[in-house]
């Protein structure tokens, strides 16, 4: 009797507390206005063309003034240029080692090359991309805050502590796919926090598709997929266990497809796509360039610094972890506490963005583990926006968005803090937020930490380190300074063949670029095995050396850089510079094929 | 003596003793004007002549300017070709993509709690005229009795009119004899051709009491409350809304495949897609059954063509052409879902056959149409009756062509696909198809039924049929536009039942 009466109170307890909540929601407009994905009031859009200008103004400072450049990223705007300016124009022309959203969506900004030079040849384009969608992720890091209510001044300091963040400033302005990436993982989080308590079919149609477009960015997606699809498996298949458990788990799977299925078509699609043109399914795994080709010849070819360096650091799990703790010191301290509140609370929406991280993290410590992947700081990046998310999730929601369920919405407990408790939040989100300004900042300077990144430190500090000794610096003076040479020629069409691999420099540099024959275009092969047939009269070809290796002419005419096979004489030859290869021009005097 | 506008029969003088051998002179009258009542007051708005003279004109014409070029520049004929239903693919999946999610979100859909519904007092409900159509089906009075009987409704206002052919004696006999017969009022239709279900319809129409008339198939399991959320409904929205289409779902989605499929359309159909079409306000095809109108709008419109496959599409652009509203009630009619797939070739391909007479029907005179319903309405009007069959039998084309692609003949492919065409055609190929799946998926989810997921992903296979049928129907109305195709009877399974008393008999 008493037990019935316990629960009686308890459910009278949970509808007080609904009707609470209920009171707290917004009015139908304020909510729809923060509810969307892209919120057009003069705030939002104020932020985000601060946000946009001031990471766009520092990227291009970076590269105009120091030379600073990140290679991975502006060899995506080159790869958008060979679509639009070489000999044959074709989309396909994007290539299949990288994933092509980055580029498709610098092709506008590459276009304009007529009124800018600098948006090519310096890879301006690249930096406009990461800088919108890198002020794009700082807007959808606010939507979960705004989701969940949080008050202004919480609102301001976890954003703050997001788009202020010395990593995220860099990687906003470097032209490099982190910046979408995390644009998306962002915006799949938000939708799927949102769909703990909506249970809508939208959030789950909208996370998959942000998540189908991150694939379309970086592979990686597949792992933040399979977290999630996971997390919402487990979610779905619980709030549905009272009706037996293989009714449970086919709902459960049926969630999961629905945020799958955007994910599920991009692979295909991608994979499809490089199989039909390329005649490599998994181009940017097991092709000549992909992944595992470079890795391996790298290692091999830098024994001593980078698997040496990564197995005096501790071995690669402790690489990994120590490169997660540069970026965000406490954010284990933060997981910890996330996990424990929530469980506390019953709170299920830490859920999908732990799952997400993890399996990211299993991934990346997998790849480190095995080789296969380098244990670059950039591939922890997110955890910076986790972190923030999960102190966001301590604190409890003030309100949550109603539930657009045709079914039975949602039954949710909160809890409202008192004001003391406030208060000692405050001081722990300052102890967990405060000391990851400094340390990243360290972390990021540090070579042995931010090998990629390292680079900035001869420009805060030129003195103890001078610029000429970071290859970071260095550019690609030698290659622009070949393309002017080139284009000074007055070259026919096609009559330069250079693998974009490790020339994509010389292309961009280049005024003429329908000079070159390159990797992209359908002739290429046939040209390299017979140039003079085809009016080609020079080959450029990079020292056989670390990733020169698998350059086209090298893998195709072993001697060629050497001595001209035989079949060709040395027209130019352009030293070294910082981490630039040695590059030798060759006139090509006879057919290869009758060479001795 | 007839009900009808215009009472053709008497002014014409007919000779219905020959016309109508051994009928009664009465019953011959009635049956002509549910036969011919339409053709005769609108002629050009009856599909007893699929093609007008101008119409074939128009065809023979612009089929013999697409050979002519064909011949002459065969390249760039097939090239522009390719481009202009690229272009027809990606507007009609942006506009169902649209409609999807407008049906989605849209609150479109009247519902009318159970209340509300029983709310209403028995003195305040209006007469209410059901039309059951049935043949060759002895047992139909036990089936009425599991669904239509249970209809939650005043007897005394309630006209059961059972349709039955008169000469279909073992169904006849078998009615009589049942001890529950006293229930329906049994209504015997002469013999006479077309033997069709809007023919049957007309003939029950013509001695309709009801001021609100629907129609359901013997087999159908209506909500109990249906006929008085109709009434609420009618009651409560404005007077140009005359007619009102509840939701059909199947009931045996899980016997196979086909049905899982059929299922899955079916709810997207009239879930999603029909409030889609409600929230922007074009003309609505209606279901084969479950479409509640009112009668003197229905009479006054000329009832169900008897020469349209499809009279009830056919209806709901005539409604919608006179400026009439059709709504959609969230209240369920239980059907079954055709689980053969010969049979569901044969009752897609003559759905098709009957959305390109519509098609017909309605552009007798183009500029005319475009003039009544307006630009965007009258793409709507393509798009749902002749550009459905069209596009789902060209399909087929783009399937082979892309197979022809990823088989290795990307040389040839190029010349075909110039650089807009070949994006659009890409974005089709892969967004097109995925969304389309995407959303049987996302309706699987929303309705809960997680059966249907497999189905979902595999249900390329079901465009497959779908592309069969849509061919076989155009090549049926090309060559034998007034071919009634004849379906198997005596098909004793329960299924090829319920899918035959879908279709024309003949």
């Amino acid at each position: 009797m008493k037990a019935k009466h316990d629960v009686a109170s308890l459910e009278e307890r949970q509808q007080a507390e609904a009707e609470d909540l209920a009171r707290r929601l917004l009015t139908a407009r304020e909510l729809t206005a923060h509810l969307e994905d892209f919120p057009s009031n003069t705030l939002s859009a104020g932020l985000f063309f601060l946000l946009f200008a001031a990471y766009a103004a520092i990227g291009s400072l970076l590269i105009l003034k120091y030379n600073y450049v990140f290679q991975d990223g502006i060899s995506r705007v080159a790869n958008g240029s060979y679509v639009l300016f070489s000999r044959t124009p074709h989309l396909a022309a994007v290539g299949f080692v990288w994933n092509p959203l980055p580029s498709i969506i610098e092709l506008p900004l590459i276009a304009l090359k007529y009124l800018w030079q600098p948006l090519l040849s310096k890879g301006i384009a690249g930096v406009v991309m990461s800088a919108a969608f890198m002020a794009g992720s700082v807007l959808q890091l606010r939507g979960i805050l705004l989701d969940r209510g949080l008050s202004r001044a919480w609102r301001g300091i976890l954003t703050f502590a997001f788009a202020a963040h010395p990593m995220i400033i860099l990687y906003g302005g470097n032209a490099m796919s982190e910046a979408p990436f995390l644009f998306f993982t962002i915006w799949a989080i938000r939708r799927l926090m949102r769909w703990i308590y909506t249970d809508s079919v939208g959030d789950l149609a909208v996370a998959g598709v942000a998540l189908g477009l991150c694939y379309m960015t970086r592979y990686e997606a597949i792992m933040l997929g399979a977290g999630a699809m996971g997390s919402v498996f487990a979610i779905r298949a619980w709030r549905d266990r009272e009706r037996g458990l293989k009714v449970a788990c086919s709902r459960g799977a049926l969630d999961a497809a629905v945020l799958g299925f955007p994910l599920l078509i991009a692979f295909l699609f991608w994979t499809l796509a490089s199989w039909v043109i390329t005649g490599n399914a998994l181009a940017q795994f097991s092709s000549v360039y992909g992944n595992a080709a470079q890795t391996a010849t790298s290692a091999l070819a830098s024994q001593g610094s980078w698997s040496g360096f990564v197995a005096t650091s501790g071995g690669p799990t402790l690489f990994v972890l120590r490169s997660l703790l540069s970026l965000e010191p406490l954010c284990m301290g933060v997981a910890l506490a996330a996990i424990a509140v929530a469980i506390w609370r019953r709170e299920r929406v830490v859920i999908p963005v732990m799952s997400m991280f993890g399996v990211l993290v299993l991934f990346e410590l997998y790849g480190a583990q095995s080789g296969t992947l380098y244990p670059w700081l950039r591939y922890v990046i997110m955890v910076i926006p986790v972190t923030i998310i999960l102190l966001a999730t301590i604190l409890p929601p003030e309100r949550v968005p109603p539930s657009s369920s045709r079914q039975r919405p949602m039954k949710q407990r909160h809890h409202f803090t008192p004001r003391s408790l406030k208060m000692l939040y405050g001081v722990f989100l300052a102890l967990c937020l405060v000391p990851s300004f400094p340390i990243s900042f360290f972390g990021v300077t540090n070579p042995s930490i931010g090998n990629q990144e390292a680079g900035l430190r001869s420009i805060i500090w030129p003195a103890t380190y001078p610029s000429d000794k970071e290859p970071q610096l260095a550019g690609w003076e030698p290659e622009s300074q070949l393309a002017e040479y080139l284009d000074s020629l007055g070259l026919k069409r096609g009559s330069v063949l250079v693998d974009t691999w490790l020339g994509w420099p010389i292309v961009i540099s280049s005024k003429q670029p329908t000079s070159f024959v390159i990797t992209s275009d359908f002739d290429f092969t046939r040209d390299l095995n017979a140039p003079t047939v085809y009016g080609v009269t020079y080959f450029l070809v990079p020292k056989p050396q670390d990733a020169g290796v698998l350059d086209a002419i090298n893998r195709r005419y072993h001697t060629l850089f050497r001595n001209g096979g035989g079949f060709a004489s040395l027209a130019l030859d352009i030293p070294s510079i910082g981490s630039q290869p040695e590059w030798r021009l060759y006139r090509i005097d006879s057919n290869p094929l009758d060479a001795p | 003596m007839s009900v009808l506008k215009g009472s053709g029969g008497d002014d014409l003088d007919l000779d219905f003793a020959s016309l109508y051998p051994g009928v009664p002179h009465d019953e011959a009258v009635m049956v002509d004007e549910a036969i011919h009542g339409l053709r005769r007051r609108d002629p050009l708005g009856s599909a007893s002549i699929a093609f007008t003279r101008r119409q074939k004109f128009v065809t023979i014409g612009f089929g013999l300017v697409v050979v002519v070029c064909a011949a002459l520049w065969p390249k760039s004929t097939v090239t522009w070709s390719i481009g202009v239903f690229t272009f027809i693919y990606l507007v009609t999946l942006f506009d169902r993509v649209r409609l999807f999610s407008a049906g989605l979100s849209s609150k479109e859909m009247l519902v009318i709690g159970d209340e509300e519904a029983l709310a209403l007092r028995d003195e305040d409900l209006p007469m209410y005229t059901v039309l059951l159509p049935a043949y060759g089906e002895p047992d139909v009075i036990a089936q009425l009795l599991a669904g239509v009987g249970k209809l939650n409704y005043p007897r005394e206002k309630l006209q059961l009119l059972l349709l039955l052919e008169a000469d279909d004696h073992s169904t006849v006999d078998s009615a009589y004899a049942s001890s529950d017969a006293s229930r329906f009022e049994i209504v015997l239709v002469p013999a006479a051709e077309p033997r069709t279900k809007p023919k049957a319809c007309n003939y029950g129409l013509l001695r309709a009491t009801g001021s609100i008339v629907t129609i359901y198939d013997a087999e159908d399991i209506p909500d109990p409350l249906q006929l008085r959320r109709v009434v609420v409904s009618f009651n409560r929205l404005p007077k140009e809304v005359v007619c009102i289409q509840a939701k059909l779902v199947f009931y045996n989605d899980t016997q196979n495949y086909l049905t899982r499929w059929f299922t899955s359309e079916y709810d997207q159909w009239f879930g999603y897609i029909l409030p889609g079409l409600m929230a922007v306000k074009s003309p609505i095809p209606l279901g084969g059954t479950s479409n509640h109108i009112k009668t003197d709008v229905l009479v006054e419109a000329g009832g169900w063509d008897p020469f349209n496959v499809t009279e009830d599409c056919d209806l709901g652009f005539r409604l919608a052409k006179q400026g009439y509203e059709t709504a959609v009630l969230d209240s369920t009619t239980y059907e079954e879902a055709n689980s053969d797939p010969i049979n569901w070739i044969r009752q897609r391909s003559r759905w098709y056959k009957g959305y390109m007479q519509t098609f017909l029907v309605n552009f007798r005179s183009p500029v005319k149409t475009f003039r009544e319903f307006g630009f965007v309405r009258t793409m709507r009007l393509i798009t749902l009756s002749v550009g459905l069959p069209l596009l789902t039998a060209t399909n087929m084309v783009f399937w082979l062509l892309t197979l022809t692609w990823i088989l290795g003949q990307p040389d040839v492919m190029r010349q075909f696909f110039p650089p807009l065409t070949y994006f659009g055609a890409l974005i089709s190929l892969v967004l097109g198809n995925a969304a389309i799946m995407y959303m049987g998926l996302i309706v699987a989810r929303e309705d809960r039924k997680h059966h249907l997921l497999t189905a979902a992903f595999v249900s390329p296979v079901y465009w497959v049929l779908m592309s069969l049928a849509a061919i076989k129907a155009i090549v049926q109305l090309l060559f034998q536009p007034s071919y009634w195709e004849k379906t198997h009877h005596g098909l004793h399974d329960e299924d090829g039942m319920a899918a035959i008393r879908h279709e024309v008999k003949g």
